[in-house]
């Protein structure tokens, strides 16, 4: 199999450059590497298979309700955080990651649009609003490309909001950079899907329509020819591309490989068992109803290891989605311009608060589905964060960063670990990177990697 | 022109009092570049612009070192001054005579050195299919919708638009749905069976569910009900539709009546059957059924069991069912109109040879030129494959109408011609099949037709008069709404309109179905400025609008008594005087209104920036990260007065450079609220809707702002290098915009200016109709 890796023009080596650079340089061909991990899931199976998952907040936290006040173990949960109450020994609080790719770097305002292309990637995103998108690969594309071979979907890309429907997205920026934090290339976002009937759907199949086994099989062979079809027009086509085309073409080539791997495996398993329909999937009414039921389409997909990694953006970068139901009927990314007033801040805290509640439901979800002596919980790291810190200043460091779960699979919780300033958040995605067995590498800026168990 | 009225209260610190000093060989580039202007220049713009100091990123030394730059610069300093912005008060400030001097020093460069720059292609990215282009190539193609497009993932957007090929991402989830979709094409078009032999699906009885433990047995070729049990069968009925339930089933009749049948769908009683035969035999119910997976349910209900009865052949009552068949759809569903398709098919009874036959007119359509040998052989296989299998005709064609909706070929506008650069030319004209994808994807956001494929086949759009022909005929064609519904929706954002959540608590009016009337009365107008071939300022101002009855309740406005709709979805157009006579154009609009307020109150500074950005194609840079610039920001975009708004502005430097013109703009639509109904008063009291421009202009309300827009040339050039970015789908260099504004100009010259004109300018440009070779 060829590299789908795209080529890059030799460029003088500007710090910039070097940011964007790492994270590209660590990426494998994924497809490559996704063959021994195919071939390994054949054999032997750990018995807990670990998983990863990133979830992104848009624009930042208010601080002084985030942070805790003492370090180490003996630490008084703020407001945000009370909603972790009991979960509390089973995740770290993080304070002092830092991403640069995130700052400006000479490139002026656009900080939302970079706190999300730089939240997974740690890679400094090129300035464009359109042309020669470059970022860099991300951690969970990174992993999914070792280990997503084991499973039926090799990663997961979800979130609450589509993209921009109209408009400029922020200060120059493509709204690829705004709507996106998954990318397998550094040219190349990975698309995330919003509602999470089809996110259902694509996992587990129409509970329905799968029922006859021989038409589903007759149905995949189909597949696979239309796709060997296609994937013969790609490759015949491929030869005459050049540059950003062919860039193009291969992320396409990619995705026809990734589905045929996929049916492969579809192949060879049993029937699946689909779970029952989560209550209120088939009409859900807004966004926080679709909120909660992505969360708990992710909890089954994690459970039934459909998936071993997932990335969820609770809003693009900027997200103007307001809170009527929190009473606060102004748009997030507006409020979080809190200016220091009283009512904004109010405001702020009520939203923070609202998305630590949701996300400690979901923890909890996750902890309540028990797996022979643990939990799907114990074996999942889920990293909570924003690209922001506040949201008034647009700082990248200092970042609010949550790590969970995977406490049975040796990463420690129950204390809030400050990190000595700017440390690369890059050093968390490595330590997360090793510790799913995908790689030893650095990623991104990173420095090393923090002790997930120390 | 006294800049000092406007700037009255500015920014002392900004531009320091400084003469200009002697600067080395600075001077030399300045008078080389700028020659008579140079003394000007250095007096009134160095300070900024030049070595040290290069604020907005500009240098009047260096910029101007190459052609283009240094028409681009010109242009830049024409514009700046033109609208009063620079420079900025000070000492120094240039006199009105000044001022003219420059401005007539710089359309003279610009004149004279213009026709001599070549307008070169540009690199275009390969463009993937919008979500909206997929869907109506599909349409037009075939008559074919289907919901699975919903769900495509949303383009991301580059410059407003998502036409940009290097934002169109690609990946795993675009192909599952793609196939997904396509194959739900494929099954439409030709998965309708010949209702002379319909489908038929047989269940042997061993493939019944039977709950565990439940009192039924298999027997032989049957299931025998011994006692009160349900059986359960799925089965996937192709589409709604009439369908035929055949079941072979035989009855012990035990006790006084005969064992029922209860057949059932998805829990409910579709017929009860008498079963009082021990021979089997037919039953049969034909019935309307909704498509998709259902679940037939067999239930025995009325079991018997006497082992007393005299009778010993009364004793028991049974059923045994034998089989179920469900036949259908029987009605007839019209085909969707792809005549072109199946004129190709020879007949005959070698499908194999009837498929070879039609692929390569089903590729040339969908891959819009003619397709090649190797593109076709590999979906006969796919054919043949079908065909081996036991598929019928014309089913058998679904898996190489899937591949071809999948291929690159088609989800791709693939331009680059495969010869490129033997000979060493850097750009080239575009072949004519790539050239025709263009047109219909610029004016109908879909594929070439046939006459269109015909006219490149013909080269026919390889000359200016034969390209201005058929981009005629393609404005004049239904399908141009394109240029309205896709176009106009996303350069005006009315896209996001539906995104908007005004504050329910204080806004309970506001609904999907007024936010979607709100869109349709600005498309509305965009359209008749269009289709009545209006000059294209009207859009900014003009003596009518269009509303529904929701929409004229919402603006307080009479209907015309007993007036006809002008459209289907019942929207009349409204001739407007008096007072009224501000709803005309766009900025009259509740659309604009709203989507530049934020949930609970309006915002001078983002109505503003809207104006700036997609008006007048001035976007405004974003404030400079920074404390101290946020909580101004802060300050400014409050609830506090608009008088006191306006002092923060002033008092900082920082901000008085953009948002004196923006919020001047953005304080003119004032008399609007949130939603976009009229208003005098607001919370704070009386609305004050006065504001200053740079170059002093005062406005007071939208009758000013009206005439300060629509006389502005600034409208119609950003409207063509709009169509450009979206028509060209890549970024647009200096020198696009440099022709592309020499072009307005020349159009505005001659006086009337419709959408027309402006397209056949796009069209006509190198950059539509040529394209790059070297890669």
């Amino acid at each position: 199999m060829k590299s789908i890796l795209p080529t890059f023009r030799n460029r003088s080596l500007s710090r910039r450059t070097l940011l964007r650079g790492a994270g590209a340089a660590l990426a494998l061909p994924w497809l490559e590497a996704m063959q021994p991990a195919l071939a390994a899931s054949r054999g032997s199976q750990p018995e807990r298979a670990r998983a990863v998952m990133f979830v992104f907040s848009p624009n930042g936290k208010k601080m002084d309700d985030w942070t805790p006040h003492e370090a180490g173990a003996d630490f008084a949960l703020p407001h945000s955080l009370e909603p972790f109450a009991a979960l509390r020994q089973r995740l770290s609080v993080c304070s002092g990651f830092w991403i640069d790719g995130g700052n400006a770097h000479g490139d002026g305002p656009g900080d939302h649009a970079r706190a999300a292309a730089s939240y997974l990637t740690c890679a400094h995103p090129r300035k464009t609003g359109g042309a020669d998108i470059h970022c860099g690969v991300s951690i969970d594309q990174v992993i999914a490309g070792k280990v997503g071979g084991a499973t039926a979907f090799g990663s997961l890309e979800l979130g609450v909001e589509g993209g921009a429907a109209a408009g400029i997205c922020d200060s120059g920026y493509s709204c690829a950079y705004s709507n996106n934090i998954s990318w397998r290339t550094p040219s190349t976002p990975v698309a995330k899907e919003t509602d999470p009937k089809v996110v259902f759907g694509r996992l587990f199949g129409d509970p329905e329509a799968i029922a006859d086994a021989q038409a589903r099989q007759r149905q995949q062979a189909r597949e696979r020819s239309v796709l060997d079809a296609v994937l013969g027009e790609a490759n015949a086509l491929r030869g005459q591309l050049g540059g950003r085309d062919r860039q193009k073409l291969d992320d396409y080539l990619a995705a026809v490989r990734e589905l045929e791997l996929r049916l492969a495996k579809a192949g060879e398993s049993a029937a699946e068992q689909a779970p029952e329909l989560p209550k209120g999937l088939l009409a859900p009414a807004g966004w926080p109803e679709r909120l909660e039921l992505l969360y708990e389409v992710t909890a089954l997909a994690l459970a039934s290891d459909r998936t071993r990694v997932v990335s969820l953006m609770l809003g693009k970068a900027g997200s103007n989605l307001s809170y009527p139901f929190l009473g606060v009927p102004d748009a997030h990314h507006e409020l979080s311009h809190h200016g220091r007033k009283a009512d904004k801040l109010a405001a702020i805290r009520k939203i923070d608060r609202f998305h630590s509640e949701r996300f400690a439901a979901f923890l909890h979800r996750l902890a309540g589905l028990a797996e022979g002596d643990g939990d799907v919980l114990g074996r999942t790291a889920v990293v909570f964060g924003s690209g922001i810190g506040d949201g008034d200043r647009h700082n990248h460091d200092n970042l609010p960063v949550l790590l969970c779960g995977g406490d049975r699979e040796g990463v420690r919780g129950g204390r809030h670990v400050r990190f000595a300033g700017k440390t690369p958040m890059a050093n968390l995605y490595v330590a997360l990177q090793q510790w799913m067995g995908a790689g030893e590498g650095r990623f991104g800026d990173s420095s090393g990697a923090v002790e997930l168990g120390g | 022109m006294p800049f000092r009225v406007v700037f009255a209260l500015a920014m002392a610190a900004l531009v320091a009092a400084s003469p200009a000093q002697d600067r080395g060989p600075g001077d030399a580039q300045i008078h080389a570049q700028w020659a008579g202007l140079a003394p000007l220049l250095e007096r009134s713009c160095i300070d900024c612009h030049g070595g040290d100091a290069t604020k907005g990123h500009f240098d009047l030394r260096t910029a101007a070192a190459e052609p283009v730059a240094r028409l681009w610069a010109i242009a830049r300093v024409r514009e700046r001054v033109r609208t009063g912005e620079m420079p900025p008060p000070d000492a120094d400030a240039p006199s009105a005579a000044e001022r003219q001097q420059l401005l007539a020093w710089c359309d003279r460069q610009i004149d004279d050195g213009l026709p001599t720059l070549p307008w070169p292609a540009g690199r275009v990215t390969i463009r993937r299919l919008s979500g909206t282009q997929w869907q109506n190539a599909v349409h037009d193609l075939f008559s074919v919708r289907t919901p699975l497009a919903a769900g495509f993932p949303t383009d991301d957007l580059g410059y407003g638009f998502d036409t940009i090929g290097d934002a169109l991402s690609f990946s795993t989830l675009h192909l599952e749905k793609y196939l997904a979709a396509a194959a739900d094409v494929a099954h439409q078009l030709l998965d309708d069976r010949d209702p002379d032999a319909p489908r038929r699906q047989t269940f042997a009885p061993s493939a019944f569910v039977v709950p565990d433990g439940a009192p039924v047995t298999e027997r032989g070729t049957g299931l025998s009900f011994l006692s009160r049990a349900t059986a359960q069968q799925r089965v996937v009925l192709p589409r709604d539709g009439e369908y035929r339930i055949e079941l072979v089933a035989a009855g012990d009749q035990g006790g006084d009546e005969p064992p029922q049948l209860v057949l059932g769908c998805d829990g409910r009683e579709l017929t009860t059957f008498a079963v009082p035969n021990r021979r089997p035999e037919s039953l049969a119910l034909t019935a309307p059924l909704t498509g998709g997976a259902r679940t037939l349910t067999i239930a025995f209900p009325n079991d018997f069991y006497a082992p007393t009865h005299p009778d010993p052949r009364r004793r028991d009552r049974n059923l045994h069912v034998h089989s179920l068949t469900v036949v259908g759809p029987l009605d007839v569903v019209p085909r969707p109109n792809a005549a072109w398709l199946f004129a190709a098919d020879p007949g005959g009874d070698d499908r194999s040879a009837r498929a070879r036959a039609m692929l390569p007119v089903l590729l040339h359509r969908l891959y819009r030129r003619p397709a090649r040998d190797d593109e076709v052989a590999r979906l006969q296989g796919l054919v043949d494959e079908a065909l081996a299998s036991g598929d019928g005709w014309p089913a058998a064609l679904i898996p190489a109408v899937q591949a071809a909706l999948c291929s690159p070929h088609f989800l791709f506008r693939i331009e680059t011609p495969p010869s490129a650069a033997t000979d060493g030319a850097v750009e080239r004209p575009l072949d004519d099949h790539a050239l025709a994808a263009r047109l219909a994807g610029f004016l109908w956001s879909s594929t070439p037709d046939q006459e269109l494929l015909a006219a490149a086949a013909a080269g026919a759009l390889a000359t200016p008069d034969g390209l201005r022909a058929a981009t005629e005929r393609c404005l004049q064609d239904p399908r141009a709404i394109a240029l309205v519904t896709d176009f106009a929706a996303q350069w005006f954002e009315l896209r996001a309109l539906a995104e908007r959540v005004p504050d329910p608590v204080r806004f309970p009016e506001v609904d999907a179905t007024l936010l979607a009337a709100m869109r349709r009365e600005t498309e509305l107008l965009f359209e008749s400025v269009f289709r009545d071939g209006r000059d294209v300022r009207e859009l900014l101002d003009c003596d009518f609008t269009h509303v529904d009855v929701r929409l004229a309740a919402h603006y307080g406005m009479k209907l015309p008594e007993g007036g006809a709709a002008s459209t289907a979805d019942g929207f009349v157009r409204v001739t407007l005087a008096g007072e009224q006579r501000l709803r005309g154009g766009l900025l009259g609009h509740g659309s604009v209104h709203t989507l530049t307020s934020h949930p609970t109150r309006t915002s001078p500074v983002k109505r503003g920036k809207w104006i700036l950005e997609n008006i007048l194609g001035a976007p405004p840079p974003a404030p400079e990260p920074g404390s101290d610039s946020f909580a101004n920001e802060a300050a400014i975009d409050s609830t506090a007065s608009l008088r006191e708004q306006l002092e923060v502005h002033r008092a900082s430097s920082r901000c008085a450079g953009c948002h004196v013109r923006m919020d001047a703009l953005g304080f003119a639509l004032e008399n609007y609220d949130p939603i976009g109904r009229l208003r005098t008063h607001d919370a704070g009291g009386a609305i004050d809707a006065r504001g200053a421009l740079p170059d002093g202009r005062r406005l007071d309300g939208l009758v000013g702002l009206k005439a300060v827009l629509r006389d502005d040339p600034a409208f119609v050039r950003n409207m063509l290098r709009k169509l450009f970015v979206y028509a060209v789908g890549r970024e647009p260099a200096q020198v696009d915009l440099l022709h592309l504004d020499a072009a307005a100009d020349r159009a505005l010259a001659a006086g009337q200016v419709t959408v027309h004109d402006l397209v056949h300018v796009v069209v006509q440009s190198p950059p539509f109709t040529r394209v790059a070779t070297s890669r």
